[in-house]
């Protein structure tokens, strides 16, 4: 079954009527926000760092070419090679193109938010190329055949419960419900396919323009192995991951860790400028950058949307949002959730196919604050929200009665009308004392009671 | 493949074209101070190997504080008989070579197998080897090439006689450093390599780790030992001893 994020709706109604979900999702999210609180309120320099970061980005994004360009020559000055993807299937192919070379059977993946936009997995499998997911998280959603439900910790929705029984089915272990001893196991099933796999294949978390250094950071150690194993690694980015300096990085590695999961550092940050070179132990033989745009560049041509670009995929607006917090990552069909995913993902593919994500958000800015590199995300779905209207995707009854309203609030005749009749309405609709009731509308709130008098009637009442 | 880059560069000029950029500074990159911006910056020298154990700690790493080699030789000798360690690698970073750590050990452990790491050819298959024979060690010691205070983290760099792999696959993983190796912060220390490493070769790659491997990937339980050691300890040897 395909799900798109047209039925938003629908998968958030779902997700609401599951109490166990709700709670699931609760307790992560409130647990991730703490972390995060207590890693920030001793950083005094914290808002500093905010400002300097959006400054970063925005120097980047607005001479983006130039930064590429200067990445792509340093990239290959260290002896790696540079591809650039125009899409999904131009990134995929190249990825293919690699692995029938080698004749390889299988790669070693961690996690990449892009090859989940691209679906690499998929293509690989298609080709009898068995994708090898390592992250703990990736590995279990993989073997649930489920997709990532927030951008840092994809099996967020699953109890240890669920993910013991998976494991009992999957692969016949005694049923257990210790986070010690499945992830034991999968460090046990993955530690082969690591020394034995041709290739790996990583996300890129920052590259650095003056150095062509590519920056993983993780907590597991996978992305370690997964770049430094196989013979050959390649490392997937959006074009907008570039950095320009090497000591701008200091700012990045304090803002991102605190925000994703609350840590002041996380166990590893590898920094990696280009294959193994002669003499030395280990490393790669080969090391391939692809630089994707996919829609990346569409984002670029609108100064409204452009700051979404600057994002660095800490997860921090899906934890603090009331919407995220309550209908889940898997109510917006795509890799993207929360608020940074309503705003990418109608860009990346499309008005048309997402028209409800904009409006998956109360507007009330929670995103915008906690975002470490101060994008305006609340504004940006606003702007979106406009974008839907203007291009006449709302629904006709919603036209209809904004029409009505309009036409209404513009005359005083009208207005004067319609609030006495609606008052009288009303009166005969509820019972003294009780909420009326609408269907459908009143399912999940209240509609106010009526006053006894109006406004303009105490108002003339105090007048004379 | 060239039709690709040539298309997406032109898509973004095109994309900049509204508004106008605003600033260029294509001829003189601006490279703004990114130390001032730290209140860790400033954090004294003479407390930054106990802050380090302090941060490395509430992360679960462990960290030692030693006067000197002879008593950090007592140390690893007490951690590998306490642990059980049967197998044990030592790197041929020149900390420890210097303090002739194999030579050492292996006479105050003599039921120990000590092994090091060789490159005898450019061949992969040599390289695979030795990979699965770090892969069997209970413990490997390495040198590190900094220390970061305020975050409790040691930083690695790849080079001819330091891989990757003797951080990443035995189940614990031993830094010996000098306490003159401490950075304040992370700042502190890109700064510094950005002024000296940049105009010469970055190391193939550098590793900054913060304690052992984790997860926290089911109901954000945190787990030790995901895929990397499930222990990371220090050893920091006070670089003011005039013994050493």
């Amino acid at each position: 079954m395909n799900r798109t994020p047209q039925h938003f709706k629908i998968y958030a109604s779902e997700n609401l009527a599951d109490r166990r979900l709700r709670q699931t999702y609760h307790s992560a999210t409130q647990h991730s926000l703490e972390q995060r609180r207590k890693a920030v309120q001793h950083v005094p320099e914290w808002e500093d760092l905010r400002t300097r970061a959006h400054d970063i980005k925005q120097d980047v994004i607005s001479q983006l070419d130039f930064y590429l360009e200067q990445l792509e020559a340093k990239v290959i000055q260290n002896g790696g090679k540079v591809f650039w993807a125009r899409d999904a299937s131009e990134a995929s192919n190249y990825v293919l193109k690699l692995c029938r070379h080698l004749k390889a059977t299988s790669v070693v993946k961690s996690k990449s938010m892009v090859a989940e936009e691209i679906g690499l997995a998929a293509a690989l499998e298609k080709d009898d190329i068995e994708p090898i997911e390592t992250d703990l998280g990736e590995f279990i959603i993989q073997l649930a055949n489920e997709t990532p439900s927030h951008i840092i910790a994809p099996a967020l929705h699953m109890t240890r419960q669920q993910v013991g029984k998976l494991f009992n089915q999957k692969f016949g272990i005694p049923y257990t419900d210790s986070p010690e001893k499945l992830c034991s196991f999968a460090r046990k099933r993955l530690r082969d396919k690591f020394l034995s796999a041709k290739v790996g294949i990583s996300g890129v978390n920052f590259a650095i323009a003056d150095t062509g250094t590519i920056v993983v950071v993780e907590n597991e150690g996978n992305a370690r192995f997964c770049t430094t194993m196989p013979q050959v690694h390649i490392a997937l980015m959006g074009l907008e991951k570039v950095i320009p300096h090497f000591s701008d990085l200091s700012i990045f590695l304090t803002l991102l860790p605190r925000s994703s999961t609350g840590q002041k550092q996380t166990s590893y940050v590898s920094l990696i400028n280009g294959p193994r070179q002669v003499g030395e132990l280990d490393g790669p033989d080969e090391f391939h950058l692809i630089i994707l745009d996919n829609g990346r560049s569409k984002i670029l041509a609108d100064p409204k949307v452009r700051e979404s670009l600057f994002c660095i995929r800490c997860g921090a607006c899906l934890n603090t949002c009331p919407i995220y917090q309550r209908v889940g990552g898997h109510s917006y069909a795509s890799e993207y959730s929360g608020p940074i995913g309503s705003i990418l993902t109608p860009l990346l593919r499309g008005l048309e196919g997402a028209k409800d994500l904009p409006y998956a958000s109360s507007l009330c800015g929670a995103c915008s604050n906690i975002c470490p590199v101060k994008i305006d995300l609340h504004h940006q779905l606003l702007w979106l929200r406009e974008q839907v209207v203007c291009r006449q995707q709302d629904s006709w009854q919603e036209r209809v009665a904004i029409g009505l309203y309009a036409a209404i609030m513009k005359h005083i005749f009208l207005y004067r009308t319609a609030s006495s009749s609606f008052r009288f309405l009303l009166k005969l609709l509820g019972q003294k004392g009780q909420p009326v009731r609408i269907p459908g509308w009143t399912a999940t709130r209240d509609f106010p009671a009526v006053a006894e008098k109006s406004f303009k009637q105490l108002w003339k009442a105090k007048q004379s | 493949m060239n039709a690709s880059r040539t298309e997406i560069l032109g898509r973004i000029r095109r994309a900049l074209v509204n508004p106008n950029r605003t600033h260029w500074h294509r001829d003189q990159p601006q490279v703004i101070n990114t130390e001032r911006l730290f209140a860790s910056s400033t954090i004294d020298s003479s407390l930054t190997a106990s802050r380090f154990q302090e941060e490395s700690e509430q992360v679960g790493g462990e960290t030692t504080l030693c006067p000197d080699i002879h008593s950090a030789l007592q140390s690893i000798q007490d951690l590998i008989l306490a642990s059980g360690y049967s197998q044990v690698a030592i790197s041929n970073h020149e900390i420890c070579l210097h303090h002739q750590l194999m030579k050492k050990l292996s006479a105050i452990l003599p039921k120990v197998r000590f092994i090091t790491e060789r490159l005898d050819s450019e061949n992969r298959f040599a390289r695979q080897r030795n990979s699965r024979n770090i892969a069997q060690v209970d413990l490997a010691i390495t040198g590190a090439e900094y220390l970061i205070a305020d975050t409790g983290t040691i930083v690695l760099t790849t080079n001819l006689d330091a891989s990757r792999q003797m951080s990443l696959l035995p189940r614990a993983h031993l830094v010996l450093a000098t306490s003159n190796q401490i950075y304040p912060n992370l700042a502190t220390l890109l700064n510094q390599m950005e002024s000296t490493l940049i105009p010469g070769h970055l190391p193939t790659a550098l590793t900054l780790i913060t304690g052992p491997s984790r997860t926290a990937d089911i109901e954000k339980v945190l787990v030790k030992g995901a895929h990397g050691p499930v222990r990371q300890l220090t050893f920091v040897l006070n670089a003011n001893n005039p013994k050493d």
